[in-house]
């Protein structure tokens, strides 16, 4: 017992930012707005770091702005022993922030035009080396030369397009969903991860993938193919959306158990049209990211 | 720099060291294949029956629980040795989840079974 899960470091990109953490940190709190959020990552005990991000004008002028927030800490007396930093083009300072050793940094990320903010939340004493690692890995994430955009949270390593527009995010105990959306033509991504599976899954994957795909298809075509060298389950149909006046529209969907974490893993497109940047199979939007998932050392 | 959190960091270090003890006064029957258990837990009278109510109205002695398997390794596992911490762990290995996958749904269900007087908690 207390054998700590050998997952050394995890990469995680969140709205277009990198980070790589450690295995252990886990994502408790997590912001879908575009313009201004948060994400806070926890390891057993405690919160350990936060990323935030904010859409700003242009670069800030860091002097100030670390001087004034350092400023406002000690006058509020929520902080001491501060001390500036620059590392790398990030600017912050390191110190106790109300009672816990903080250190944060901050940095402008043009690809993004925003403002990209990291804190740590140490446990006893500033751990440097981790420190400067994480730091080292937070980044932009350019989309790819499709222009698809990339998403690695919770398991899920998604490849949408560029054009699609996060609409929501569950993370709950063993299921993990993103939906996507282009509000302009209509077009809706949906991808899950579900875990415990023995637990439910009936091990007929054709005939969860159609009750999973819910009823008013027409024309459903199941066909089971290899993936990776194990089994997957591609659907297609077509579907009546809700509006009246809208016209059917074409389903592409694709499952799979994952044999590396056994999680079930499914993708969805609902498309009203056909747009060459939202042509892409479904398969190829959606990988497995099992490194999420640790390994129970017996 | 926008304002950060200046609050203490919250931790949860304290739920997880704390132990759960198992109701002594529950008594519990396993099913001849001993997958599943259904648990007696004691009913406490209330107040207000006294007689000559108690003559009409007889509350049950026990309130039965038959507990899905998921709470039935939790029944095994807390023992009144195993900190909850412990208790997370067992059960992200049986379901290979994430330690905080685990807390989450171990502490939703612990949390229902010690309101139904099926276990006590001590810190």
């Amino acid at each position: 017992m207390g054998q700590v899960p050998s997952t050394p470091f995890v990469v995680w990109i969140w709205r277009g930012i990198t980070v790589r953490l450690p295995g252990t940190w886990e994502m408790l709190q997590f912001s879908t707005d575009y313009t201004r959020g948060r994400c806070a990552f926890a390891d057993r005990y405690q919160y350990r770091f936060e990323l935030s991000w904010s859409i700003v004008k242009g670069e800030p002028d860091y002097d100030r702005m670390v001087g004034d927030y350092m400023g406002k800490l000690e006058r509020e007396k929520a902080g001491s022993d501060l001390v500036r930093l620059r590392h790398a083009g990030w600017h912050g300072f390191t110190g106790t922030v109300s009672g816990t050793p903080t250190t944060r940094l901050g940095r402008y990320l043009p690809a993004l035009g925003c403002l990209v903010e990291g804190v740590f939340l140490w446990t006893d004493r500033r751990d440097e080396a981790l420190e400067h690692q994480v730091i080292a890995s937070m980044a932009a994430s350019p989309p790819d030369t499709r222009g698809h955009q990339r998403w690695r949270a919770a398991g899920l390593d998604l490849n949408v397009p560029g054009v699609a527009a996060l609409e929501g995010c569950t993370l709950q105990p063993a299921k993990a969903s993103f939906s996507f959306s282009n509000p302009k033509t209509g077009t809706a991504w949906h991808f899950e991860r579900l875990g415990m599976v023995p637990n439910w899954f009936t091990g007929d994957l054709p005939a969860w993938l159609t009750h999973h795909l819910g009823p008013g298809l027409r024309d459903l075509r199941l066909t089971t193919t290899t993936r990776n060298g194990h089994a997957a389950v591609l659907a297609e149909a077509s579907f009546k959306p809700r509006a009246l006046h809208l016209r059917r529209g074409h389903l592409a969907a694709n499952a799979w158990i994952e044999p590396a974490d056994g999680r079930l893993y499914a993708v969805t497109v609902r498309r009203r049209g056909q747009h060459p940047a939202e042509a892409a199979a479904p398969g190829d939007l959606l990988a497995a990211a099992p490194d999420f998932t640790p390994r129970w050392t017996p | 720099m926008p304002a950060g959190p200046s609050r203490p960091v919250a931790t949860w270090r304290d739920m997880l060291t704390a132990v759960l003890h198992p109701n002594l006064k529950v008594i519990a029957e396993w099913n001849p294949d001993r997958t599943r258990v259904t648990l007696k837990v004691p009913t406490k009278k209330p107040d207000y029956l006294i007689p000559p109510l108690t003559l009409i109205i007889r509350p049950p002695a026990y309130r039965s629980f038959v507990l899905d398997p998921v709470a039935t390794d939790l029944w095994i596992w807390c023992d009144g040795k195993n900190r909850v911490e412990q208790v997370i762990e067992l059960f992200a290995r049986k379901h290979n989840l994430t330690f905080h996958e685990s807390r989450v749904s171990v502490t939703t269900y612990l949390k229902e079974l010690v309101k139904r007087g099926v276990f006590a908690v001590a810190i």
